[in-house]
């Protein structure tokens, strides 16, 4: 069976043109693109003459993020699957270790810290705590806490932290090494 | 699965010699605890055990081991290996029997494998940020001092009506949103660094998806995590975006990327960007998450676009907007965290 | 300021000095801050709790005569300079690393050549002269192994191996840098040829098979400093992955962080920052972290001492005291020395000598005493 002709419906439907051209410039197109002893409308090569002519970088940066090489996953035969599961169990038992010990390592820090401040909270300016003085018979107390108050104080504490101490720490050290020659 | 099967087949196995395996267990608990003439006779027993495997021999066992070259000149192929379990493609739901594999399975579908390094910028945080940090925002509490109880943060509501019943609580008063809490910082709560989001709107790509594409491509070359995609939810006309239209890349930094994501925006894309002035100090969200950005010639002098620059179309290159997520719930604390890794700022901080 | 004090001088004005919640001290202390802060609330907490020290019959009355006994009071800043490198791995994290890397070879998409290299660049001639030695891995880190070829299984590495190691990895990337096989050293036991190490490749055409030139590619310093190989206790070059802490010798011999009274009205960090200056000299950039403490060290003398302080030229408000000294307490302030070096010829207290050195080092050189109590506040690494 012949299928009908699709001459007709393509020469009103809109889909077969681009958007670009205003709506009197179609025609003229498409006229001149007809060829003399045909009725049929010469159909447009796909890729060329449509829009801007496309960047290859574009393709290839489209190419190369969908690759069609996607590997697929890991299959392990026996003793390889123990292998890793060993090295992984491993591997987490360390991090755990590691964890644990920085974590250790802070909180020594901070107890050092609050017993340095609660030793300061209970001085006086003669260095001495309220027990101290009844045992060495002094009696008199005078400011008591102030270098406390004054070390809670954040004032200029939070202000910035100096822009030389931002150092990230490096694979290997600097060709010059420390600044010793530094002078104020 | 495959795994479980080899374990359990491997404990049968020692079911099996169990006994011969006990009485070394118990030489070992002797060796520790033993008395002089024990220990002696014990010694001679290890010295007898470690003849059967001398170094040496075990040495030149090693220089002759290749696989490769033994897997050559194997006459016939090995026996193909017995059942593996696969992971589904798709996840269908709990109850489904075919469950994938946890992530950690190196047959998972989702296993990604790593750490492949020990960031400089995490190694300095636990060495030294972290113990300065602790330090710089240490807040003393007497002992037996108990903070004062703060009321109810959000409203109750209070009336006759019966549907006030179970109704959720009222809005913060003043607010939008119920600000962050700032707790006082311990050695358990130093702000740390969570995680960092690069994130880059795209006007044009709602024309033309190309410019989807270089933005994925840059992003992910500087990141090294593949991107995620955004669709705009709704559309607004007079920024010219359709819903539906996808117009944003984004990637999420965790752990070693974010790290070494960092150390090289501070150390290397930072000090060439001329005239930088630093992180601007208005910059946060008031509950600890700190942003700056990168216009796109600033994007070009990361190392992975300028090593090849001119594979790139230089005007779709894009810039970038870095979200860093700290642990910290406010600004102050986030931005002494990014100042002692190096960001600087500039300007009035705000908080 | 202080929200914590805040709090409780609000609980001392509403006249509620618990006992469970406030310590005596603190109560004494509150009581007397509340009457100078609200003096009618005060009055009341006053009467009701009258400060310990009028009602204590065992202290004896104040005498004028006689010296002031007391404790010094120090202050000590604790200056430390932070590592400057990465730490050493440990074997099994070189390991670990080196065996992800492979797997992730074998996981990720294979090497996109013409997205870094255009078609038959000096680059690309370059990469064609390299490939087939390196079994087409673009990666210098680990080894020749190619997860897309038929010995993708084959990706664990035998004992022994140095692949891993970072000195191994930096030499490869040099070798690469200078235009040399990276493979050297790892015969592969390739059919063509033989195993033997050949810079380039023979079939790749007459392109790529220029000579090697001599490129001098600069080497990274190495993380085995001068100072470390002498020992140098005074140089801040040694040991660079630890942190140091300035440790000076005082004129009775013993190692200490550099300390001084506290004088006058002057609180602990201006205290830091005076006795970093006249015991360091001034060219030394520091950061005085923070206002209060990191550690303490509280020493009794066996007997009292009496001393004659006399005004530090630094302290205005500081005056002439005599006082009869029953010990010492000592407060570190943490401090980072961020550039410069200590220099003892301008010090003030007569110390004798300095060095710089990482905690277990400070382990051996202070007294035991003195050691128990400032281990804490130090750093592991």
């Amino acid at each position: 069976m012949k299928a009908p002709s699709m001459a007709l419906l393509r020469a009103f439907a809109p889909i077969t043109h681009s958007q670009t051209l205003p709506w009197t410039a179609r025609g003229c197109l498409a006229q001149q693109q007809k060829s003399n002893f045909s009725t049929t409308e010469q159909r447009q090569a796909r890729d060329k003459n449509r829009g801007p002519k496309k960047d290859p970088r574009i393709t290839q940066i489209r190419y190369h993020l969908y690759h069609p090489l996607t590997p697929r996953p890991l299959r392990f035969s026996r003793n390889r699957a123990l292998r890793h599961w060993t090295i992984h169990r491993a591997w987490q038992r360390y991090l755990d270790e590691q964890r644990k010990q920085t974590e250790r390592t802070l909180e020594r820090q901070y107890n050092a810290m609050s017993a340095a401040c609660e030793a300061l909270r209970l001085v006086d300016a003669h260095g001495l705590t309220a027990d101290e003085r009844t045992k060495i018979g002094e009696s008199n107390t005078k400011e008591e806490g102030r270098l406390y108050r004054i070390a809670m104080l954040k004032t200029g504490v939070w202000d910035k932290v100096p822009i030389e101490y931002g150092r990230i720490q490096t694979e290997t050290p600097p060709r010059k090494g420390w600044n010793h020659e530094w002078t104020r | 699965m495959a795994l479980q099967e080899v374990t359990s087949a491997f404990i049968k196995r020692m079911q099996s010699t169990q006994t011969p395996l006990k009485q070394a267990w118990k030489l070992q608990c002797l060796r520790t605890y033993a008395t002089d003439p024990m220990q002696k006779e014990l010694g001679e027993l290890e010295e007898s055990v470690h003849q059967a495997t001398p170094t040496d021999a075990a040495g030149k066992r090693l220089s002759q081991y290749d696989p490769t070259q033994n897997a050559k000149q194997r006459k016939e192929q090995l026996p193909p290996s017995r059942y593996q379990f696969r992971s589904p493609r798709f996840y269908r739901g709990p109850l489904h029997p075919h469950q994938p594999l946890k992530s950690s399975d190196p047959a998972s579908r989702e296993f990604v494998p790593g750490p492949f390094t020990l960031p400089r910028l995490q190694q300095t945080y636990e060495s030294t940020i972290a113990p300065d940090l602790m330090t710089l925002t240490y807040q003393h509490y007497p002992p037996g001092f108990e903070r004062p109880q703060k009321g109810e943060r959000l409203r109750e509501w209070v009336g006759d009506s019966p549907y006030f019943k179970n109704r959720p609580r009222r809005g913060p008063r003043g607010y939008d949103v119920l600000p962050l809490l700032r707790k006082p910082i311990t050695f358990r709560n130093v702000p740390k660094l969570e995680r960092v989001t690069v994130h880059t709107m795209l006007k044009g790509a709602a024309d033309d998806s190309a410019y989807l594409h270089v933005a994925g491509m840059v992003v992910q070359n500087i990141t090294n995590v593949r991107v995620q995609t955004h669709a705009v939810r709704k559309s607004v006309a007079s920024f010219g975006l359709r819903a539906g239209k996808h117009v944003s890349v984004t990637s999420e930094l965790y752990g070693e990327n974010m790290y070494h994501f960092l150390s090289k925006v501070i150390d290397v894309v930072m000090p060439k960007i001329k005239d930088y002035k630093g992180v601007k100090g208005s910059s946060g969200d008031s509950s600890g998450h700190i942003s700056f950005g990168f216009k796109p010639e600033e994007v070009a002098l990361f190392p992975e676009v300028e090593v090849n620059y001119d594979m790139y179309p230089p005007k779709m290159i894009p810039g970038l907007h870095v979200t860093v997520h700290t642990s910290a719930t406010t600004d102050y604390d986030a931005r002494m965290l990014l100042q002692a890794i190096g960001v600087p700022f500039y300007g009035k901080m705000v908080d | 300021m202080n929200a914590g004090q805040q709090s409780a001088r609000r609980i001392a004005s509403q006249n509620a000095l618990s006992r469970d919640t406030v310590c005596i001290s603190c109560r004494h202390r509150l009581a007397s801050h509340a009457s100078r802060r609200h003096a009618s609330a005060a009055t009341a907490a006053v009467a009701e709790e009258p400060p310990r020290t009028q009602t204590n019959p065992s202290n004896p009355p104040v005498t004028a005569t006689g010296p002031k006994k007391a404790f010094q009071l120090k202050c000590s800043p604790v200056l430390s300079r932070p590592p400057v490198i990465t730490r050493e791995l440990t074997s099994f994290e070189k390991a670990f690393f080196l065996y992800q890397k492979r797997l992730n070879e074998r996981l990720a998409l294979p090497f996109t050549r013409y997205f870094y290299t255009k078609k038959e660049t000096p680059g690309d001639i370059e990469w064609k002269r390299k490939r087939s030695l390196r079994r087409g891995t673009a990666a210098r880190d680990i080894g020749a192994y190619n997860a897309y070829d038929d010995e993708k299984w084959n990706d664990e590495v035998l004992v022994g191996s140095k692949l891993g190691d970072p000195e191994d990895i930096t030499e490869r990337l040099i070798l690469d840098a200078e235009g040399k096989d990276i493979t050297e050293g790892e015969p592969q036991g390739d059919a063509e040829t033989g195993g033997e190490t050949i810079s380039g490749d023979a079939r790749a055409g007459e392109g790529s098979q220029k000579p090697v030139a001599e490129v001098n590619v600069e080497r990274p310093a190495s993380r085995i400093t001068e100072a470390d190989e002498q020992n140098d206790v005074k140089s801040l070059n040694r040991k660079l992955d630890r942190s140091l802490y300035l440790l000076v010798q005082n004129k009775d011999g013993q190692w200490r962080f550099p300390e001084d009274r506290v004088y006058g009205r002057e609180n602990l960090h201006q205290a830091a920052e005076r006795i970093l200056l006249q015991a360091g000299g001034i060219n030394m950039n520091t950061w005085v972290l923070a206002n209060h403490p990191i550690g303490h060290y509280v020493n009794a003398f066996k007997s009292p001492i009496l001393s004659k302080i006399l005004p530090n030229r630094l302290v205005r408000t500081s005056r002439e005291l005599e006082q009869e000294e029953y010990g010492e307490k000592v407060f570190f302030l943490k401090s980072r020395i961020l550039a410069g070096q200590a220099d003892l010829s301008q010090n003030e207290y007569k110390d004798k000598d300095f060095s710089w050195l990482a905690k277990e080092e400070v382990e051996k050189v202070v007294s035991k005493h003195y050691w128990s109590q400032i281990r804490n506040m130090l750093t592991e690494r």
